[in-house]
């Protein structure tokens, strides 16, 4: 099973993502509320996916992207923000993020953006 | 108000709450100027926003369209506006409501606009009132009750 | 969240109560607010982006607002909240908020903070959220009254 780690200032969202991560098959190993939490659950849980805000407190979703890529180039992110313009877009390609989903979401979009990146 | 301003976000929450809780929202007329405080329907939420302009955009809806968004998101019936879970679900829609109209601007006009935490709020006889600012108003109709929009920009949007 | 996160607000309410010719400005403790209720009738809020994020508001009684209100009004007598009342309300809060960034500015950390348009808020029995993570309430006892000081940031 495929393992997952959240990252996200929102409890709500974890709780909509988890239940549909849950009922498609895939294991959420960690739940992260800022970027700085995100990079240091990764290196503990080494996930296979991870979900990745933009908008947070104490590290925001771009440098938590870029901490991680540098740990390991071959992590696998998707960006999940209410926002999503151009110019962001742009730079998260450019850390090498491998999806960018703009909220809100379902099922369908959860599952082809993880199926894109493993 | 330019159209331009205001548009985006009433496109954005029509389609965001369709996407999120399949409720339509309706539109009863044109976007008018909001000259006086606004006496809410019952559970109001509010984000802001910054950029080369700055502004605000209020949600207000009676609790019973709440109460449906809510349990079309979440999954399970929550009647108490004043649950925090359901505060929560209702400050998040607006968070997303908000992040895709400021998607739309910044892409179409370049304004590097960034979002604030969204805040909601309920109680009894509440008004909301947004000093000095030009507001622009659309009153809709869904199929569980009211909701209006309002869309304010400090100076009207002029840079 | 840290200390020195929060006394600029608090002071900033102190300077303008202060201006205002308010003398007793006193910092109760600070508490974690689980609940959301806020056991007061005028609430002005104010967002912020930048190195810090989120929203503070502050809240008052009715009685409260209005002596506040009237000391700005050179002393004219205030019998009910109304638009003028109100409109009285938000310069106040758009002084507070003013005064709190300027302080802001003071700390190493925090570049760069700008305020988004403050709304106030009236009505009776308010529950409210105004930030995703945790919510600090400080009550600041003032001569005109209680002053509720709600924090909600992220940074």
């Amino acid at each position: 099973m495929k393992r997952v780690l959240i990252v996200d200032d929102s409890p709500i969202i974890h709780n909509l993502l988890r239940k549909v991560l849950e009922r498609n098959g895939y294991e959420v190993c960690g739940d992260a509320k800022n970027g700085k939490e995100g990079v240091d659950m990764y290196k503990d849980l080494n996930p296979d996916i991870v979900f990745m805000d933009i908008t947070m407190p104490v590290m925001e979703g771009l440098d938590a992207v870029k901490l991680i890529k540098e740990f390991d180039p071959e992590a696998k992110i998707i960006m999940l923000s209410a926002m999503g313009d151009e110019e962001l877009k742009e730079e998260a390609k450019g850390l090498g993020v491998d999806v960018f989903l703009k909220k809100p979401f379902d099922d369908y979009k959860i599952v082809s953006a993880i199926s894109k990146v493993v | 108000m330019d159209d331009r301003l205001r548009k985006p976000f009433m496109e954005s929450t029509k389609d965001m709450i369709m996407q999120m809780a399949s409720v339509e929202i309706n539109e009863q007329g044109e976007f008018l100027d909001q000259t006086e405080d606004i006496s809410s329907y019952g559970v109001a939420t509010l984000v802001t926003f910054v950029g080369k302009v700055k502004g605000r955009l209020l949600l207000d809806m009676e609790p019973e369209v709440a109460s449906e968004i809510v349990k079309q998101v979440l999954g399970e019936e929550l009647n108490d506006s004043k649950d925090a879970t359901f505060m929560g679900m209702i400050a998040e829609l607006n968070n997303i409501v908000g992040g895709d109209a400021i998607t739309r601007l910044n892409n179409d006009m370049s304004f590097g606009l960034r979002l604030a935490s969204p805040a909601v709020f309920t109680g009894k006889n509440v008004i909301i009132s947004i000093p000095k600012i030009q507001s622009s108003t659309m009153e809709c109709q869904t199929k569980f009750g009211k909701m209006r929009i309002n869309i304010a920009f400090e100076r009207g949007g002029e840079n | 969240m840290d200390v020195k996160y929060i006394t600029p607000f608090l002071d900033s309410v102190k300077n303008i109560m202060e201006q205002f010719g308010f003398e007793k400005v006193e910092r109760g403790s600070i508490r974690k607010k689980d609940n959301m209720n806020v056991d007061m009738d005028t609430i002005s809020i104010v967002g912020l982006v930048g190195d810090v994020k989120g929203n503070v508001s502050y809240a008052f009684s009715e009685e409260t607002a209005k002596t506040i209100i009237s000391k700005m009004m050179m002393g004219m007598p205030v019998e009910e909240l109304d638009e003028m009342a109100r409109s009285a309300m938000s310069e106040f809060a758009n002084m507070i908020t003013g005064t709190a960034i300027a302080n802001l500015s003071g700390i190493e950390e925090v570049n760069e903070v700008t305020p988004t348009p403050p709304s106030i808020i009236y009505g009776k029995e308010i529950y409210m959220i105004i930030t995703p993570m945790e919510t600090l309430a400080i009550d600041l006892e003032t001569d005109a009254g209680k002053i509720e000081v709600n924090i909600g940031l992220e940074m």
